[in-house]
């Protein structure tokens, strides 16, 4: 295999064998390279996302008007439902985790693969089983109960395919807790050379502490499933109040898995903004201990804070002030990311390439997320907003103005390293003000829906809250355009986009001192970790990397 | 390994059938809420036999120890918070 | 001389880091089995909590001699896992193959066991759903009871299966000489897999045929 980066007479990076050949499909179906494995689950996620996207146009544009005649209130039913399951399960989840992670957790640890490669092939052919049992459940359907499946409408009333998408779920957690427990074994097993703890890249950390909820957690989901599913089949009384069961033990389980979930879903995203602010503020993380332990303690504080979705379910008030109070300290250490993410940009030496662009707006949209996750913790304020708008737009915040952003960020990073070549500069920029524009016009709105009272999940609304239904879809609308464009022009600068060699960015880490993109076995000499992480200030190079 | 281990595992062996007749018995007897609480404690010190012999956890990695007690951590967090709802259900004011 | 699969897998520096990962990724899946059949756990236990009379009356409808010969059946099995593994580290092949088997065999009483306490509440009408013995409202709570009983007894019947044919398969491999004394790790993850399934029946024996008194 050569390993040639450059020809002889000119200084321009040209094609050689890398991860990415050979192109038979057999090779990619069977293969067992954790990069390749992460690019099957982009794909595959990418899909996903399209689907619960345009399920998501058609609600907002159903609300339009307040009578909400465009679907019927039991499509409308569907349809949140079928956004939910998938965006959670089929595109969140997975998204920086088993892309992104997959990718270039082995890179960042200085190892030939991880600990087991072909479990890891193996959890995507799960994900795409526990995908098939979805679809077809949609393509059937689909199910109405929302993502949350409450019992017992989804487990004794509701008229659709509940078993089938539990099905899909269950399947589909697997794949999850496969990718943990690989992540966990190699990053305490497979670290280069000089790579301790405390030297380690803070994307590690998060993936670390995700790992630690996808294994824990993912197993209660699990179960919840199945006993609800067969409550279903053998019409027996779990969580149903008549047959001598209690709705609130579901309740239990299930948050218990997708509370925690929502950190999955979050704490990947901050180990990518933390990558994106020291690269581009060209300066080591500030507070880096105190941002790797935050990691760990957002994990597993998050275990402890459940029943703040069950404030008005008729849960003990007592327990509902502890779960308030708890709810409370979780912030603390998303707070302390928020800080030293600013204190490293102050005197950095930035430079607003679009993955920064993604990595400001998220710091931004997250903070916002967040001090409203703050409000709905407050037990007598959430009896007031539970079940509106404003929750809506409180986990849209982190999710898509955090995570999602984080993983566009993330995505524009590494695409170098990721395919050999470099995106357009101008479309990223543009794309990342187009969706920042977009989100907050769709979703501040919804804050204040939710705070006058209109509910979620409802397909029309009385007349006075037209006003901000309108604002929100136009919003929608153009956050589509936004999300649209680096669909097209990632897809087109694998085909045309500028060949580039190993550091078009000249950051430090270990995926930055191997060939663009990496070839098999990542490294030709195994890499040995001689200082600390994000080490810019000892390393003379030229200011920044903007490539317009 | 070898034979230490081995006369180790038919110690532990025995326990076991003397604990199994231990919480058979006890079972037998009315004691009321005592009942639920041998039996638990019997079967905890049977996992313990099993993990820390059968499975070497005695001999293995410290790390290991930490993946088995942080999980045994978790499972009492989810059984005291639930349990702490449903037993202060009651509680007002 | 085999020249089978080498014995370092190339993502792995050195066999010590090898076998350490095996270990910790097997302890790692136990923790979510423990994870998994705990919340079940705890689902039965607040369901319990809600109708003690009901399911102490209906656990007295197990059969308590079964339930007490599993329970001796599944720890002698794993006496004679953790012999084999002692074995193989041993070099004693014909040793190891021998107390797979008997593990293989103690397996499969356990399930034959089973199914016939199964046969017998379904013969007695105990099996939940339409076919119930018992109707009105302390019925639907025995009828938990039960659900409950097939739910802990059938998953965990599900993963002494799949152990049973991952033994067997290991039975294969030893035999072949794929797995060896310098190349345990699939043994040793095995049989770690087993002793789960053995600590988990242990904890449901009580919790279904004990507690409640007789």
């Amino acid at each position: 295999m050569s390993v040639l980066l450059y020809s002889s007479d000119t200084d321009e990076p040209r094609e050689r064998d890398s991860y990415l050949t050979p192109h038979t499909l057999r090779s990619w179906l069977l293969t067992t390279d954790h990069k390749r494995v992460g690019l099957l689950y982009l794909f595959t996620i990418i899909v996903f996302f399209v689907i619960a996207a345009v399920a998501a146009g058609i609600m907002r544009l159903n609300l339009l008007t307040p009578r909400g005649d465009l679907v019927q209130a039991e499509t409308y039913n569907r349809l949140f439902t079928l956004h939910g399951v998938l965006m959670v399960w089929f595109f969140l989840i997975p998204s920086i985790p088993s892309v992104l992670g997959n990718f270039l957790l082995p890179l960042m640890i200085g190892a030939r693969d991880l600990a087991f490669p072909k479990l890891n092939l193996l959890s995507w052919y799960i994900f795409i089983l526990g995908g098939a049992f979805a679809f077809y459940a949609l393509l059937i359907g689909g199910v109405d109960t929302g993502w949350t499946f409450y019992t017992p409408y989804s487990s004794t009333y509701s008229n659709s395919n509940v078993v089938l998408m539990a099905a899909g779920i269950f399947i589909a957690g697997f794949s999850s807790i496969l990718t943990g427990l690989n992540f966990i074994v190699s990053i305490h097993q497979m670290r280069a050379p000089g790579l301790t703890w405390f030297r380690l890249r803070l994307f590690v950390w998060s993936l670390y502490a995700t790992s630690l909820i996808l294994v824990l957690a993912t197993p209660v989901l699990a179960i919840t499933l199945c006993l609800m599913a067969l409550e279903r089949i053998w019409r027996v009384g779990i969580f149903d109040p008549s047959l001598g069961g209690d709705p609130l033990l579901f309740q239990h389980l299930f948050w218990f898995y997708s509370h925690p979930a929502v950190y999955i879903m979050i704490l990947p995203g901050m180990g990518v903004v933390s990558e994106l602010i020291a690269a581009f503020a060209r300066k080591r993380v500030f507070g880096y201990t105190f941002v790797a332990f935050s990691s760990l303690a957002i994990a597993l504080i998050g275990f402890l804070v459940w029943g703040h979705h069950m404030f008005v379910s008729s849960q003990s008030v007592f327990a509902g002030m502890i779960f308030s109070f708890l709810s409370f300290l979780v912030a603390v250490p998303s707070a302390i990311k928020v800080f030293n993410w600013t204190a490293t940009l102050y005197k950095g030496s930035i430079s607003l390439d679009t993955p920064m662009l993604y990595a400001l707006g998220f710091i931004g949209l997250f903070t916002v997320g967040g001090m409203t996750g703050l409000i709905l913790a407050a037990l007598a304020v959430d009896v007031h907003v539970h079940d509106t708008y404003f929750v809506i737009a409180h986990f849209h915040y982190i999710m898509v103005g955090g995570m999602v952003t984080a993983f566009m960020g993330g995505l524009h990073f590494w695409w170098p390293k990721i395919t050999g070549r470099m995106y357009p500069e101008l479309l990223g920029k543009l794309a990342a003000i187009i969706i920042f524009i977009g989100f907050n016009l769709t979703f501040f709105p919804q804050f204040v829906l939710g705070y006058l009272g209109m509910p979620r999940r409802y397909h029309a609304y009385p007349e006075q809250f037209q006003v901000y239904n309108v604002l929100s879809t136009a919003g929608a609308s153009i956050l589509g355009i936004g999300y649209l464009l680096p669909l097209l022009y990632l897809l087109w600068s694998c085909f045309y986009g500028r060949r580039v060699a190993e550091n078009p960015w000249n950051a430090l880490g270990f995926e930055w001192e191997t060939a663009s993109p990496p070839p098999v076995h990542n490294f030709e000499k195994a890499p040995i970790q001689r200082d600390e992480a994000y080490n810019y200030a000892e390393v003379a190079s030229a200011p920044g990397a903007g490539l317009s | 390994m070898g034979a230490k281990t081995e006369r180790s595992f038919i110690g532990v062996y025995l326990w076991l059938w003397l604990l199994l007749a231990g919480t058979v018995g006890a079972a037998f007897l009315r004691l009321g809420v005592i009942n639920i609480i041998i039996a638990l404690l019997i079967a905890g010190i049977q996992i313990t036999l099993i993990a820390f012999y059968f499975m070497q956890l005695r001999r293995s990695n410290h790390l290991n120890w930490i993946v088995a007690i942080a999980s045994l951590l978790w499972l009492s967090i989810m059984f005291a918070l639930v349990i702490g709802d449903y037993a202060t259900r009651s509680w007002t004011g | 001389m085999s020249t089978r699969a080498a014995e370092l897998a190339e993502q792995f520096e050195d066999v010590a880091q090898q076998r350490e990962a095996s270990t910790l990724g097997m302890w790692v899946f136990l923790a979510t089995e423990v994870m998994f059949f705990g919340a079940l756990f705890l689902a039965f236990s607040v369901t319990r909590s809600l109708h003690v009379e009901s399911f102490s009356q209906a656990a007295k409808h197990l059969d308590i001699l079964a339930g007490t010969i599993n329970t001796a059946v599944l720890f002698t099995s794993s006496f004679t896992t953790a012999l084999a593994v002692s074995a193989l580290q041993q070099g004693q092949l014909k040793r190891v193959i021998g107390l797979l088997s008997v593990s293989i065999v103690l397996g499969g009483l356990f399930l034959a066991i089973k199914g016939h306490e199964y046969h017998e509440k379904w013969v007695e009408g105990f099996f939940p759903g339409n076919t119930f013995a018992v109707s009105g409202p302390a019925g639907n709570e025995v009828e938990l009871f039960f659900l409950f009983y097939f739910i802990l007894t059938g998953l965990h019947g599900i993963h002494l299966l799949i152990a049973l044919g991952v033994t067997a398969v290991l039975v294969w491999l030893i035999v072949t000489n794929r797995v060896t004394p310098t190349r345990s790790m699939p043994l040793e993850a095995s049989a770690l897999y087993w002793h789960f399934v053995d600590i988990v029946w242990v904890f449901v024996f009580p919790l279904l045929y004990l507690i409640g008194g007789r």
